[in-house]
């Protein structure tokens, strides 16, 4: 046996300093594409305009007006919407010990649906023409808000299921698939009876758009982000614990059944409030945090941070693709990350060695 | 001193466990024998607060200190389960998961001592920077071993630390178990099925036959009847080198 006396901790200390220059390079690229959104736009305006803009917080006219009323919400909606869909993937496929599942996977994004779409055939008299406008006349707040409650109907459901019997982690994906398919026939049978108006406007709202985020929107999703970024941060080694299995785990003094129902209760709520306030955007929850374990394995004190980064960086990146694909026509994000999404999570599959 | 008194364990109306009642002493390595589905696993599962037992009191004393306690509950005990497959993470972070309890966020350098010792003392310093995902099944089970001694347990509990290892590895595996046993002075509880290796290495025998303490004593335990009895099999014991070996006919 080579004698390695005393250089251990330094190695393992140069094995940590790699991981951080991961990270430095992921909030890098999120900088510059942040950058870019505020520049991108066809609103024409230079570096110059949009720097004296943004630190004078004039939003009066000019680059000023188009940088704090349309590119500044939007670039936070999509920096804050997909770092929490991110970081609420990660630790998703950790207590549910399925890589492929993300907070959708039970139900919520269906959920979602199932409000949203009740909110626009139920509580709106149409007598606007075109569906998107009928879809601005509404209060602001009540799709919102029923698409909301939808999917916490949804976790909800599966959190009693899982508190009322023992049920596991794949009694709790299984649980999913029954609770999305109820909710997807339920929303079909409003569906079938809604006029085309209605109809439209209901297939509107399932199409991702970060654009549909004001101030208002934005500061309901940060302060929930933010309180369910601390748990599973506070949570890491939990977290690493739980990736030995349960008995480990129990064995290590984490309290298993505790972290796997506030766990998903958490993500339930970010990825709730993300997608009632800008619809169903996929994929991004599952990108994010494979991506990163390419880098840096299976640690979750690197894992969840990171995966809210790169999830912020690539549905910024999505929502700049979104806007100059087919300018000026501006497609809804959630197109984007799932057509770029599925080749990339298919090659991940492919190269990645974690036998997924 | 480890107690067991009474211990009752049932899973959906099938008593596993039944008034389980032995000690263990600290420097003596305890090997816990029976049959498949005796009830060897939830004992140690018990024991290690994975599983809470329906009657009974797991109790932890220390004559020379006076402490008495619930040992799980106050962290005394590292459980090291049946053997399973590892996350992709670095042996040293395997390992530096021993010291949870110690750790809010960051590791301070006293948990990065306490890995690094446990490391030297599982004899796995050339492998630290390895990926726990791409080791010997050997290995494994020494970072394992690793990651308990790093709890800094006064009760180690290993459930069938030897199981899918090659002969060499069997050997090494209990011959370590053994020395830091005696070398560290704590209470080891062992689940072993190779009553070779058991009669080798351990110093106490707690036999367990469909969930019921069957014999529990030292070396003397192991005898042709005893044998017979706990697995249904026809065996011999012969004397050899001052030592005994099962074999079976």
């Amino acid at each position: 046996m080579k004698n390695l006396e005393g250089c251990v901790i330094e190695s393992y200390a140069a094995a940590g300093a790699s991981k951080l220059i991961t990270g430095a390079f992921i909030a890098l690229a999120l900088f510059c594409a942040a950058a870019a959104s505020f520049l991108y736009g066809q609103f024409e305006c230079g570096p110059g305009d949009v720097f004296r803009a943004l630190v004078s917080f004039d939003d009066t006219a000019g680059a000023g007006y188009v940088l704090w009323n349309l590119r500044m919400p939007r670039t936070l909606a999509a920096a804050f919407c997909g770092a929490a869909l991110g970081s609420a993937g990660a630790v998703t496929q950790n207590v549910l010990k399925n890589p492929l599942a993300t907070p959708f996977t039970i139900g919520i994004s269906q959920g979602a649906a199932f409000g949203a779409s009740f909110a626009i055939i139920f509580l709106k008299n149409y007598s606007s023409a075109s569906p998107s406008a009928a879809y601005a006349q509404m209060h602001p707040y009540s799709i919102a808000f029923c698409a909301f409650a939808g999917a916490l109907i949804s976790t909800a459901f599966i959190l009693a299921l899982s508190g009322f019997k023992n049920v596991g982690p794949l009694g709790l994906i299984l649980a999913g698939v029954a609770l999305n398919s109820l909710f997807g026939a339920l929303t079909m049978l409003m569906q079938y009876f809604a006029t085309d108006i209605q109809l439209s406007s209901a297939l509107f709202w399932t199409f991702g758009d970060v654009g549909k985020a004001g101030y208002g929107e934005l500061a309901v999703i940060v302060t929930v982000f933010s309180l369910a970024f601390a748990y599973f941060i506070s949570k890491s080694w939990d977290y690493n614990a739980l990736e030995w299995g349960d008995e480990t785990a129990a064995g290590l003094g984490v309290n298993v059944k505790r972290l796997r129902i506030t766990t998903m209760l958490l993500a339930s709520l970010v990825s709730a409030a993300v997608t009632a306030f800008v619809g169903v955007i996929g994929f991004v929850g599952l990108i994010a945090p494979h991506t990163v374990r390419i880098f840096v394995a299976g640690d979750y004190r690197y894992l969840t941070a990171y995966s809210a980064l790169l999830g912020a960086f690539t549905l910024l990146a999505s929502d700049l693709i979104a806007r100059s694909a087919l300018a000026p026509q501006v497609l809804p994000v959630g197109i984007v990350t799932a057509f770029a999404g599925a080749p990339l999570f298919l090659y991940i599959l492919i190269k990645g060695d974690r036998g997924i | 001193m480890l107690v067991f008194e009474g211990l009752f364990f049932r899973y959906s109306r099938r008593d596993v466990l039944e008034n389980i009642t032995f000690s263990a002493q600290p420097g003596k390595l305890c090997a816990l024998v029976g049959p498949n589905g005796c009830g060897k696993s939830t004992l140690l599962k018990c024991a290690a607060g994975v599983l809470a037992p329906h009657a009974g009191a797991i109790e932890y004393n220390d004559p020379a200190s006076g402490v008495k306690c619930r040992p799980h509950a106050e962290g005394f005990t590292a459980y090291m389960p049946q053997a399973q497959a590892p996350p992709p993470c670095s042996v040293f972070d395997a390992v530096l998961l021993g010291r949870r309890r110690h750790m809010n966020f960051r590791a301070r350098k006293k948990d990065l001592e306490k890995t690094e010792e446990a490391i030297h003392l599982a004899c796995i310093s050339d492998i630290a920077m390895k990926r726990c995902d791409n080791l010997s099944g050997g290995e494994l089970q020494k970072v394992i071993l690793a990651r308990s001694l790093a709890q800094e347990p006064k009760v180690l509990l290993l459930d069938e630390p030897t199981n899918h290892l090659d002969l060499k590895n069997q050997v090494e595996m209990m011959k370590l178990i053994k020395n830091i046993t005696e070398k560290l002075n704590i209470i080891t509880i062992a689940a072993i099925h190779d009553m070779n290796l058991a009669v080798k290495y351990a110093a106490k025998f707690v036999m367990i036959k469909n969930g019921k303490i069957f014999a529990d004593s030292n070396i003397s335990a192991v005898t042709k009847e005893n044998i017979d009895s706990l697995y249904s099999v026809d065996s011999k014991i012969y004397d050899i080198d001052g030592g005994k070996i099962v074999v079976i006919n």
